[in-house]
C-alpha cells in the first residue's frame, strides 16, 4: 500500500521483520487473500477472511479510551458455551480463516473462552486474542496458549501508576498492573519453554494526554520480553464523544520515533504511523472492508463493523448468533443488503461512522484498488505472520 | 463486477427540505410513518437541515428484522420526502457502571 508516511517506513508495506517472520500491524494482508479480492471485485458474495468476536460484553477495566463506551445496544443476550461452539462451526462452514477475540468485551471472562479457542484451533481456524490479562491466570494460559496465533495485551502505559489511572480507578490501584505483568511474563516464559509459535505483544492506545507514557511503554515491552510493543491512535465516534484531539498527535512524532528506536532483536517497537497520521478522517467514502472483516458483539449481535454496534446504527444490525447460526446470517439477503448499502452512495464513511475502524486498512486498500490508485496484486512467497488476520 | 460508486457523492437534501422548519419536517416524517402500521412505535425526534434524521423506536425489534425494516423505511423517506434523508435511531449510552465513573456521555 502506498502511503504518505515514507519518512517512517523502514520496510515495504509497513512490514516489520522479526525473528519469527514478517509482522504487518500497520497495514493489511489482502494480497495474501487475492482469491477473495478477485471474487469480491467480480461481484461475488465472498466469505469474510476474518471475523472479530467478543464472547461477552463484560469487562472489569474502565479504560478511558475504551470504544465500548459508545457501542451500547438494546441487545441484552449473552453467548453461552454451546452458542460459542456453534459459532465456530458456522465460521468454518462459511470459509472464515481467522477469528480474533477483541470486539466489545473482555472474552477471557466468558465460560466459553477456553472451549471456543480450543475448538476453533482444532477445526483449523486461526485464533487471536486481545486482553487486559487481568483474569488470564496460568491455568487458563496453559490451556489456550498452544492454540493461539497471537495474544495482544492492552497496556495503556509503561508505569504502574499511569496504567492504573488510565485503565482502572486511579493511580493508587497498581494491583491491576502487577497482575497483568505477572500473567504476561508467565506467557512469555511458557512460549519459550514449549517453543510455541504464538506472537505476544502489548499495545498502547495513545491519547495525546498520555504522551509521557510513550517511552516507559516501549521500555516495558523490552523488559517483558514480548515480541512487540505497538502504539496506535485512539478511535472516536463521529461526534467526538471520547474527546480525542487528532491535531495533537503530530506533536508526539518525535517521542514516537524515540520509542521505535528502543526496540531490539527480540522486541520490536512498532508505531502505527498510517493511522496516527490519518487525523481521523478517511480518504474513502464507501466502506468495503466489512465484507472481509465483519464483527460480532459480546451480545451476539452481528454487524459490518463494531462501530455500528450502538443502537444508533440499528439499520446495520444483521442478526444475532444467539438466535440463529452464523451461516444462516451470512447467507441471508439482509447480510448482503446491508453490506451493499455501505458500498453505495447512500453511505459516506467520512461523516457517518467513527474514526479508524478495525476495517480501515482493508477499506482504504480496496478503495485505492477500485479507483486504480494502487491495485492489489497477489503475493507469493513467504507469508507474513498472522496472515489470516487481515 | 462490483458496481463502483467509490467517487460518487452521497445525495444531499434539496431546497424543499432546507426551506422547511424542523417542526415542519418532523410533521412530514410523522405523517409518512403513520401510513404503515409497521412504524407505529417510531417517532422522529430530529430532522436537521442535513437530512440526518433521528428516530426513537419504542420497541425491541429482533436483530434479524431491524436492519431491513430501517433500510426499507429510509428508502421510503428518500422516495416520498427527500432524497437526502438518512435515518439513524436514537443512540443508547454506555450501561457499564464501572466505565460510567469516567463521566463520558454519548454526544448525540
Amino acid at each position: 500500500m502506498k502511503t504518505e508516511n515514507t519518512q517512517h517506513k523502514k520496510f515495504d508495506n509497513n512490514t516489520v521483520n522479526t525473528k519469527e517472520g514478517k509482522l504487518i500491524l500497520d497495514s493489511h494482508k489482502l494480497s495474501y487473500h487475492y482469491d477473495r479480492v478477485k471474487a469480491w471485485e467480480n461481484g461475488e458474495r465472498i466469505a469474510p477472511v476474518s471475523v472479530d468476536v467478543a464472547l461477552t460484553r463484560a469487562c472489569g477495566a474502565m479504560c478511558s479510551f475504551c470504544y465500548a463506551m459508545v457501542q451500547e445496544q438494546k441487545e441484552r443476550s449473552t453467548i453461552k458455551v454451546k452458542e460459542a461452539l456453534d459459532l465456530v462451526d458456522g465460521l468454518v462452514e462459511v470459509g472464515v480463516r481467522g477469528v480474533s477475540l477483541i470486539s466489545d468485551g473482555e472474552s477471557t471472562l466468558s465460560k466459553a473462552y477456553v472451549p471456543f479457542i480450543k475448538h476453533a484451533s482444532n477445526v483449523g481456524i486461526d485464533v487471536g486474542n486481545a486482553t487486559n490479562g487481568w483474569e488470564w491466570e496460568p491455568e487458563k494460559i496453559d490451556q489456550v496458549l498452544p492454540h493461539l496465533t497471537w495474544v495482544r495485551f492492552t497496556c495503556a502505559a509503561g508505569t504502574p501508576e499511569g496504567y492504573s489511572k488510565i485503565m482502572f480507578k486511579n493511580a493508587e490501584h497498581t494491583e491491576v498492573f502487577d497482575r497483568a505483568m505477572k500473567h504476561i511474563r508467565y506467557a512469555v516464559e511458557l512460549k519459550k519453554k514449549l517453543n510455541l509459535k504464538v506472537t505476544l505483544g502489548i499495545q498502547m492506545v495513545l491519547m495525546p494526554e498520555f504522551k509521557n507514557e510513550i517511552l516507559p511503554f516501549a521500555k516495558l515491552a523490552v523488559d517483558l520480553g514480548v515480541d512487540y510493543g505497538v502504539i496506535k491512535h485512539c478511535s472516536d465516534d463521529e461526534f467526538g464523544t471520547l474527546g480525542v484531539d487528532y491535531s495533537k498527535y503530530e506533536d508526539m512524532h518525535g517521542l514516537l520515533e524515540q520509542a521505535e528506536k528502543l526496540g531490539n532483536e527480540d522486541t520490536k517497537i512498532i508505531i502505527k504511523w498510517d493511522k496516527i497520521k490519518n487525523k481521523g478522517k478517511p480518504k474513502y467514502k464507501r466502506f468495503y472492508g466489512s465484507q472481509f472483516l465483519p464483527q460480532i458483539s459480546g451480545s451476539g449481535l452481528v454487524a459490518p463493523s463494531g462501530m455500528f454496534f450502538n443502537a444508533r446504527y440499528s439499520k446495520f444490525h444483521i442478526g444475532n448468533v444467539v438466535d440463529e447460526s452464523f451461516k444462516d446470517i451470512f447467507k441471508s439477503e439482509r447480510y448482503w443488503k446491508i453490506m451493499n448499502y455501505l458500498a453505495s452512495p447512500s453511505f459516506d464513511a467520512q461523516t457517518m461512522m467513527g474514526t479508524l475502524s478495525m476495517q480501515h486498512y482493508v477499506s482504504e486498500a480496496l478503495d485505492n484498488h477500485v479507483k486504480g490508485i494502487s491495485r492489489i496484486s497477489p503475493q507469493n512467497g513467504e507469508k507474513p505472520l498472522h496472515v489470516n488476520f487481515i | 463486477m462490483i458496481e463502483n460508486y467509490s467517487t460518487q457523492k452521497t445525495p444531499t437534501t434539496t431546497k424543499d427540505w432546507t426551506d422547511k422548519t424542523a417542526e415542519e419536517r418532523i410533521k412530514l416524517l410523522r405523517n409518512e410513518l403513520k401510513k404503515d402500521k409497521l412504524y407505529e412505535n417510531f417517532e422522529p425526534i430530529k430532522a436537521p437541515d442535513n437530512g440526518q434524521v433521528v428516530i426513537r423506536v419504542e420497541q425491541i425489534i429482533p436483530a434479524n428484522e431491524r436492519g431491513l425494516l430501517l433500510l426499507d423505511l429510509e428508502q421510503k423517506l428518500k422516495s416520498n420526502i427527500d432524497v437526502g434523508i438518512t435515518i439513524w435511531c436514537e443512540p443508547v449510552g454506555d450501561k457499564s457502571k464501572l466505565r460510567n465513573l469516567r463521566g463520558i456521555k454519548f454526544k448525540k
